[in-house]
């Protein structure tokens, strides 16, 4: 359990280990795409930190990093065809960026410092938490661009098809003169978002630390 | 014997002190507000164009921001650094938070709604000024950060409203400030395309031409600068040396184009070049201390507005640049350090800058050339003649192949190509073409012409057929033969 | 342009006459040298000596004699507080007030008849160092063989509520230009520049009376600006030439004015340094003046001498300028060779520094060339502090006096001075 809440917080890849940082800047223009993105990473990450903490002591040390990609590759791929066959709709939304979970640093940063190193049982807990800590990063980055950026929100659209339940839209959410900030729809508000909300996470954390430190 | 409390340091200490010195500055805005105050209130109600809330509405404007800045700045420091009651008082003492919020009023157009303004002095305090370390340790100008955001973020919003005009100048003049005219105006302009619009040269010196709040007054601006150069609070080298560069530049470029002198002062007294070069470039902590960093802040200051101004659509020049420039202060304050040991070294360089910023100008006088739709007229295509009976236009034409030009005769009737006969053509694989019947192939699929491919091993030749027939085509159409 | 108007304060130590103070019962001859305590000591306790006898010598380089200044016994050795506010041994000699000097003065009618050997030696048995606060052995700057082209005599005095030099040109102005003469024919120089500050006319008054039998001396002013006095910058000022190291490449030596007129009572009478005018200054004394006194007074004795304090507390007690100089925690002080002023000013409350405004004000006003501004940026950085050649600095504290922020930056660069040298070392 530790492990988990580790990776949402002490370790979250987005706001404190900063990795993966090209996909969260690319899909968060959307709210359902950023936490279709996220589960994707947390599937793979999860497969993947599983089969190689099985036969981490198979594989020669000269060819890891490619033996870890092939394998990661492997399960991009599925994750790939299941989506486009499933939910086309979404496919055609991540675009490129599915396909390049392969290279993403998380994936294979854990690989090599986890699931190489220590048990399976704790390179699936890590997986886990590492997972729902990106999901949840980037689920509140699309969030925030979202609703701030367009004054709409899809909460569920390509999924209706597969969920059979129908689309939730919702639109015209805040109607103060101060938003929408249509800055926040294009990439530099993706960067100007991602960098904020960096900072107010590791005050906050850094507040906490200190707090608990005092109370000791 | 007696014992005394030790110290150390000098014991004789100047007078003046920073409180002074802000106190200074805020006297030399005061000529400015007022102007603005005269120009976009009261002229306006006289002329019955506004209300009396249009009247003391610069006011209000200014006011406002600067009640923003301070408590922004108040309440960060209570919540997020946690200083409270007495250490609260000193620290608010010590930050003069009204800076931001004037400067960043002083700049903002006159119909930014009152919501952007106060975002914008928010995010010019968090963002600009306290994740930095408060006051004395910020690297880019709070109130240009504040200024940037405000027009990327509510750009469309500020210009629906009218932009920089004013409610008495929207009337009268309709189009916009003097720099987005230069925009519009064919070429280089002249006197009477840029200037005369707005009246004078005179009025762009007094400053009554739409712009900012603070931005239009080239003299309040001046007198402000003296006023701070006597009592020793800004740093005068900057504005001079960026002025001058500017200046320097525009006078190239307008001679190059065989203008007076009135272009490049045009181009100083427009765009709040002034009211930049005095006001913000100048600001204390984020500009060199050094002086030879000063000189070359002002320089490169100066060559990155022209090329702001001359090279791209961007509008904001003056803001940009400074902005650009603050990056670079800890590079220009080593330089300058260094520098200062060995003088004779440095003034090589200088002569070196200023024959780079002259080159500049030229380079600019000379590929500045607005061509107003220039049509994508094809070089290597020519219409040797044209026959035209009703809608049946026979061409002959050339396009250049691969080793000469290829000549042909191209019947069009009623926007349709019937025939194309190729009558000269020096290419030696041209046969590959006549074999594959890409002339036929081209007839036939002459409405997604652009999508047919052309033929491999005779690629250049090819293309040009292809290309000779579009270009045809497209004459034709021009010239409307087809209504 | 380097170099700022401070105000000066001299007007209320400048008197008639010098006052004399010779009368101490015990003087406290520091066994120090240019902060160097590597002295041999020449004396027991016990011993008997003369006025002008040999008590020490320096070890090392530069041989340099220590003197008594009285005669009588020396009765023990103590720690007294010295300048620089820390505790120098010190020889102390209990006073038989009947100034017994060991062979008589013999007076020399002619002094620029020595030749420059005689001349190296009568300086340096004299022990005669520099009186403008460095304390530099004076013969070490003539015992060269390069050619000394010109002299220039240091009377600016540019820091403030200071006139001991001024009292030394107004009492003794014929005396010192004979030294200066002498020095020239024995030297075989040139040219001999005495500088002033603009807008002294007293000064210049009397040194025009005397200067015309003097062909080879003339008289510059410069311009009312601190540090003015400064070596590096006066030279640049008045002959407009940089050096490296040491005035004496460009063919320069530069002396301060009393130690000229030390130079003279050395060539004249063979008199060693054993007195010199010290300014008692400042707004808390009664009587400021200017006093001669015996090498190893307590400061205290003289103080009470010219009528005390004008109020005990609350009060600040500086041994040397209002600029270099440092606040001590007593008036315990001992008047050595280098002390030219003790300042008692009214203890003020400092006005706490604020956040640097960048302002570039310190920058601007360094003689040195420095960026203190970036020194104090950088205090924990020894490589930039290296690029930044904060060895370079004087100490002469314009920038803690001219910073808007009123922080003291001078400490910084002093401290920045101390981190490169202790990485050196």
């Amino acid at each position: 359990m530790k492990t988990i809440i580790n990776g949402i917080i002490k370790e979250n890849p987005t706001f404190v280990l900063l990795l993966g940082l090209c996909p969260t800047l690319a899909v968060t223009n959307k709210f359902e795409s950023s936490y279709i993105m996220g589960f994707c990473v947390l599937v793979v990450l999860l497969f993947s930190n599983f089969v190689i903490s099985i036969i981490k002591k198979l594989i020669p040390e000269s060819v890891r990093i490619p033996v870890y990609i092939l394998i990661i590759g492997t399960f991009v791929t599925i994750v790939e065809l299941l989506l486009k066959e499933y939910v086309p709709t979404l496919h055609k939304a991540l675009g490129i960026y599915l396909p390049l979970i392969v290279v993403n640093c998380i994936v294979l940063g854990r690989a090599l410092t986890v699931a190489s190193k220590k048990s399976v049982g704790q390179s699936i807990l890590d997986a886990i938490g590492i997972g729902i800590g990106f999901t949840l990063a980037l689920s509140l980055i699309g969030f925030i661009r979202e609703i701030f950026g367009t004054n709409t929100i899809t909460l569920i659209d390509g999924l209706s098809e597969v969920l059979e339940i129908g689309k939730l839209k919702y639109i015209n959410v805040i109607n103060l003169p101060i938003f929408p900030i249509n800055i926040l729809a294009s990439p530099s508000g993706a960067f100007l978002t991602l960098g904020l909300l960096v900072g107010i996470f590791n005050a906050i954390r850094n507040r906490k630390g200190r707090g608990k430190l005092e109370s000791n | 014997m007696k014992e005394f409390h030790l110290h150390t340091g000098p014991y004789i200490k100047d007078k003046n002190r920073t409180s002074k010195m802000m106190f200074h500055l805020l006297i030399a805005l005061i000529p400015i507000i007022i102007f603005s105050f005269i120009k976009n209130g009261v002229i306006p109600f006289v002329k019955d164009k506004t209300d009396f809330i249009g009247l003391i509405y610069p006011l209000i404007f200014i006011l406002i921001s600067c009640l923003t800045t301070i408590l922004t700045e108040i309440l960060y420091v209570r919540i997020c650094l946690g200083k409270k009651g007495h250490n609260l008082k000193t620290y608010i003492m010590h930050s003069y938070s009204i800076f931001p919020g004037l400067f960043l009023a002083l700049v903002l157009p006159i119909n930014t709604p009152i919501y952007a303004l106060i975002i914008g002095g928010i995010i010019a305090t968090i963002i600009g000024k306290m994740l930095y370390g408060g006051f004395g340790n910020n690297i880019f100008n709070p109130a240009l950060i504040g200024c940037l955001f405000v027009m990327t973020i509510y750009g469309g919003v500020i210009s629906t409203n009218g932009g920089y005009l004013n409610s008495y100048e929207i009337d009268t003049i309709s189009s916009a400030t003097p720099l987005s005219n230069v925009a519009l105006v064919d070429g280089i302009g002249t006197y009477n395309t840029l200037v005369r619009p707005y009246g004078s040269l005179w009025d762009f010196f007094l400053g009554t031409i739409p712009g900012a709040l603070g931005e239009t007054s080239a003299l309040f601006c001046i007198l402000g600068f003296i006023y701070l150069t006597i009592t020793k609070v800004i740093k005068w080298k900057i504005p001079v040396i960026y002025v001058a560069t500017v200046f320097a530049i525009t006078y190239m470029i307008g001679s190059m184009h065989g203008l007076g002198i009135w272009y490049p002062l045009f181009q100083i007294l427009s765009g709040g070049l002034m009211f930049g070069a005095i006001f913000m470039a100048t600001d204390p902590v984020t500009s060199p201390t050094t002086p030879i960093g000063q000189v070359l802040y002002g320089l490169f200051l100066g060559i990155l507005t022209v090329i702001f101004r001359y090279l791209t659509p961007y509008p904001e020049g003056v803001l940009t640049s400074i902005l650009t420039m603050n990056m670079f202060v800890f590079i220009l304050d080593r330089i300058g350090s260094k520098a200062r040991f060995n003088f004779n070294k440095s003034i090589l360089s200088f002569f070196l800058a200023w024959a780079l910023i002259l080159l500049i100008g030229c380079y600019i006088g000379n590929t500045f050339v607005k061509e107003d739709e220039t049509d994508n007229k094809d070089p290597n295509f020519e219409i040797v003649s044209k026959n035209v009976v009703d809608k049946v236009v026979t061409y002959t034409v050339t396009q250049k192949g691969f080793s000469g030009k290829i000549k042909a005769r191209i019947v069009i009737d009623d926007g349709l190509i019937k025939t194309i006969d190729i009558l000269e053509q020096n290419d030696s694989y041209f046969q590959k073409i006549i074999d594959a019947n890409y002339i036929d192939k081209l007839i036939r699929e002459q409405e997604t012409i652009e999508k047919v491919d052309t033929i491999s091993g005779v690629t250049i030749s090819s293309t040009a057929v292809k290309k000779m027939v579009i270009n045809t085509l497209a004459d034709y159409k021009e010239s409307g033969y087809a209504e | 342009m380097p170099g700022q108007k401070i105000p000066k304060f001299k007007d209320m130590s400048i008197t008639d006459k010098i006052k004399v103070y010779n009368k101490p019962k015990y003087v406290y001859i520091p066994l120090i040298c240019q902060n160097d305590t590597n002295i041999t000591v020449a004396v027991k306790k016990g011993d008997y000596v003369f006025k002008g006898s040999i008590i020490g010598k320096r070890k090392g380089n530069f041989r340099i004699p220590i003197h008594s200044s009285v005669s009588g016994t020396v009765v023990d050795f103590e720690e007294k507080l010295y300048l620089n506010g820390e505790k120098v041994k010190c020889v102390v000699i209990e006073n038989d007030f009947k100034e017994k000097i060991e062979d008589g003065y013999n007076i020399r009618k002619k002094i620029s008849d020595l030749t420059k050997e005689e001349f190296i030696e009568i300086i340096k048995n004299c022990g005669i160092v520099g009186l403008g606060g460095a304390g530099f052995p004076t013969y070490v700057k003539y015992n060269t063989n390069q050619k000394i082209d010109t002299l220039i005599v240091n009377a600016v005095e540019c820091e403030p509520y200071i006139t001991a030099d001024h009292m030394i040109i107004k009492e003794k102005c014929e005396e010192t230009l004979e030294a200066i003469d002498a020095i020239m024919e024995i030297n075989n120089i040139k040219e001999g520049i005495i500088a002033i500050k603009k807008g002294d006319n007293t000064l210049k008054n009397i040194i025009n009376n005397f200067i015309g039998t003097y062909l080879r001396i003339k008289l510059v002013e410069v311009p009312n600006l601190y540090p003015m006095g400064w070596e590096r910058e006066l030279i640049r000022r008045v002959k407009k030439v940089t050096y490296n190291k040491l005035p004496i490449e460009k063919g320069i030596i530069v002396n301060n004015v009393s130690t000229i007129y030390a130079i003279y009572e050395a060539l004249k009478l063979d008199k060693p340094l054993i007195e010199r005018v010290v300014t008692f200054t400042g707004e808390m004394l009664k009587q400021p003046q200017n006093v001669l006194v015996k090498i190893g007074t307590p400061a205290s004795e003289v103080i009470e001498f010219i009528e005390g304090y004008k109020r005990n507390k609350d009060i600040k007690f500086i041994a040397g300028g209002p600029m270099m100089g440092l606040a001590l925690s007593s008036d315990d002080l001992i008047i050595s060779t280098n002390l030219n002023c003790v300042l008692v000013v009214k203890d003020t409350i400092d006005i706490p520094p604020i956040e640097c405004l960048r302002c570039g004000k310190c920058v601007q006003v360094c003689p040195a060339k420095l960026s203190p501004v970036l020194i104090k940026d950088r205090i924990n950085d020894t490589l930039r502090l290296k690029e930044l050649e904060c060895e370079r600095c004087v100490e002469c504290g314009l920038c803690s006096y001219i910073c808007p922020s009123k922080i003291n930056v001078r400490e910084y660069v002093k401290k920045a001075k101390a981190h490169v040298r202790g990485e050196v070392n």
